[in-house]
């Protein structure tokens, strides 16, 4: 069984359905593209396996073990992160913060620890810090310096890339990413394609799913594509055959249309 | 500016700006109502404008660059304060007071400060407390030391049941929900004649210590203590072991996950936080604080009444967060503070009191709506003591 796997994934809203019979499977150390026309369904695919909806009907399964039905923070403990469409960065908290906020489960200490040990907890929360930074300079060392800095006062790409590590503190399994360079210029579209890869150099064995309408992107970082439309998977397989496929070109030709 | 931001940053002026502080705190409780206003007006002024220069900023930092300083002055001048108020009866009692209003407000703060929970019931969590110090000391001839703990445990229950509704509720209907809870508890009380209904239950029982007398007039080296001075030092214990415990939080991962939450609760949800206990917690702990507030007042007055732990008791605890700052220990317990001198002064014309409430909310919101002494950035090199910028890269701007 791969490591995550979706069968008949389903939702319905209101007579809608959004995310359409999905069967999908991603393994250790890959990297699996999910395209699609806006309204396919890609996002509302990540909220369902990451908990925020409930499937209608199918299910998911992480290492085996199933996932559907679990809520979001419990998908996450189990090793499922994510980053979002438009940002969801704590702005009126600084960059460690937020970076910290991402090692939440990592820390071990319990509420009587806080008060009655707290050089027991000082200790957790210096290495965790330090961890973190240690993970964002890897992606920007210049961030370090803006380390107390609010999360809304940082360039638009850097918040990117600290939502990234916010999501890598975890060591999650599974990676989401939906549009990772939404509202990024071309230059910085690169910077972001040669961060997601040195995600891979530094976690070989992270699986990336990644929601990307830039056709560059799609070429050069996954391994395999996924076409969403209507809330269905019409298509699975290399870039180069994407390009040949009827369905696919249909579908983003009728989506143009609509 | 920046030569008495470094100078504020030694070890002797860590010293100076608690003296400095302490001694403005005295004149602020001693002096007549018309002085002491104009004293407060002058400080917080003073407190605003050198925020614009960034000093309170640089002070907080010099406070945590010479922590051990920093306690060991704060110490010793708040075991003098009590002492410094001698025989005066009323200042020792409206400093009793404003310690009591300052731990609730620390307990409000985790659900309006850190979570954005607005919560308008801390009177009834505070009522609670003081309910069960009463009965237990009046009904049952008990130590009002049972009665604290009666009173913990029965606020994490009240914590509980308030919490839970308000987890499938947010914004003005969590609001809603809380300020009926505190309607409710008004009522019920009215109505049982066992809690004393609208009378009240006079003749609650005083704390003692070891056998010591908490609430009696002592006479040491030739002075006529206020009767209020040793429970002071009590409450004061208190609030330096409760400060401890909020500051604690604050920084570590239930305080962190509390402001995510406040911030956005599907991406805290999303980073393994659970959202719905983790609002409890903060209903919960905040409960505690506020309980404890509340057994506490019920020494002091030796009285509890519905009309003390009423909505309008609520909204002053409420504004005094506003006043002070939220999620800021400091500025929250300067806020209870200011507030309490202000309302404990304004007695005798005890109907402008709520026009001046509201006069000050206004007066806020429009010219600092963050508070005095607003949310600061956590800064973690004072708990951690270390840089946490590895030496071996480069470093631009080694400030830590
Ligand atoms: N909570 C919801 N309630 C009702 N309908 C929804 C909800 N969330 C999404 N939808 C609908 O589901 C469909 C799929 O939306 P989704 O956001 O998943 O598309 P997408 O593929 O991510 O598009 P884009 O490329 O624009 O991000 C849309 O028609 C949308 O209106
Ligand atoms: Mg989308």
């Amino acid at each position: 069984m791969a490591l995550l796997q979706t069968n008949a994934l389903s939702i319905n809203f209101g007579g809608l359905w959004a995310v359409d019979k999905v069967d999908f499977e991603i393994d250790n150390g890959q990297i699996v593209g999910l395209i699609g026309p806006n309204g396919s369904g890609k996002t509302t695919f990540l909220n369902i396996v990451s908990g925020i909806y409930k499937a209608t009907q199918g299910d998911a399964h992480l290492a085996g073990e199933e996932i559907t039905g679990l809520r979001p923070f419990e998908v996450y403990q189990k090793g499922i992160a994510r980053t979002y469409q438009s940002s969801r960065l704590c702005w009126d908290l600084s960059v460690v913060d937020n970076l910290l906020v991402g090692t939440y489960t990592s820390q071990t200490y319990t509420l009587l620890d806080t008060i009655f040990r707290p050089k027991k907890v000082n200790n957790e929360i210096y290495d965790n810090l330090q961890a973190s930074l240690d993970m964002l300079s890897y992606f920007n060392p210049g961030l370090i310096d803006r380390r107390y800095d609010l999360a809304k006062n940082i360039p638009h790409i850097d918040r990117r890339r600290i939502e990234i590590t916010r999501a890598l503190m975890s060591k999650p399994k599974v990676l989401l990413l939906d549009e990772p360079t939404a509202g990024l210029n071309d230059e910085e579209t690169m910077t972001m394609m040669n961060d997601i890869r040195k995600i891979k150099e530094k976690m070989q064995n992270i699986a990336i799913i990644i929601i990307e309408h830039d056709m560059k992107v799609m070429e050069e970082v996954p391994e395999r594509i996924v076409v969403f439309n209507a809330g269905a998977k019409i298509f699975e397989g290399v870039y180069k055959d994407m390009l040949q496929d009827k369905g696919v070109v249909d579908a983003y030709i009728g989506g143009a249309d609509a | 500016m920046d030569g008495f931001k470094k100078s504020l940053d030694t070890a002797l002026g860590v010293i100076l700006c608690n003296i400095v502080i302490a001694v403005l705190v005295h004149l602020i409780i001693v002096m007549e109502f018309v002085p002491s206003m104009i004293i407060m007006v002058a400080v917080v002024g003073i407190i605003l404008v050198l925020d614009r220069f960034g000093v309170v900023n640089a002070m907080f930092d010099a406070f945590i660059h010479h922590k051990a300083v920093a306690i060991i002055s704060g110490v010793i001048l708040l075991i003098a304060s009590p002492i410094s108020l001698g025989s005066q009866n009323y200042a020792a009692h409206i400093t009793t007071t404003a310690i009591i209003y300052m731990i609730a407000c620390l307990g409000l703060n985790f659900q309006m400060g850190s979570t954005d929970m607005t919560n308008f019931a801390p009177a009834a969590f505070m009522g609670v407390g003081a309910y069960s110090v009463a009965l237990c000391t009046v009904k049952l001839g008990w130590s009002p030391w049972v009665g604290i703990l009666i009173g913990i445990l029965l606020s994490v229950l009240f914590g509980l049941v308030m919490g839970l509704p308000t987890l499938k509720t947010k914004g003005y209907y969590l609001s809603l929900v809380t300020m009926a809870m505190q309607l409710a508890f008004t009522q019920v009380i009215n109505i049982m004649p066992a809690l004393g209904g609208s009378n009240g239950i006079p003749g609650v029982g005083r704390f003692t210590l070891f056998g010591l007398e908490l609430y009696k007039r002592y006479t040491v080296a030739g002075i006529r203590f206020a009767p209020q001075i040793p429970y002071m030092f009590m409450c004061l214990a208190f609030l330096v072991g409760l400060t401890y415990v909020a500051m604690r939080v604050y920084y570590s991962k239930s305080g962190l996950s509390l402001n995510t939450i406040a911030q956005d609760d599907i991406a805290a949800n999303c980073m393994g936080i659970n959202v719905s206990r983790q609002k409890l917690f903060a209903f919960v702990i905040g409960g505690i604080f506020c309980s404890i507030a509340g057994s506490l007042f019920a020494g002091l007055d030796s009285y509890v009444g519905p009309e003390t732990y009423s909505f309008s008791k609520s909204l002053m605890l409420i504004c005094m967060l506003i006043l002070g700052g939220m999620d800021n220990s400091i500025g929250i317990i300067a806020g209870a503070f200011l507030l309490t001198i202000i309302s404990e002064k304004l007695r005798d014309v005890a109907d402008f009191q709520q026009l001046v409430y509201g006069l000050i909310l206004v007066i806020m919101l429009i010219v600092r709506p963050n508070g005095i002494i607003p949310k600061r950035v956590r800064n973690y090199c004072g708990i951690t003591k270390r840089s946490v910028v590895r030496p071996a890269e480069p470093q631009k701007n080694p400030a830590e």
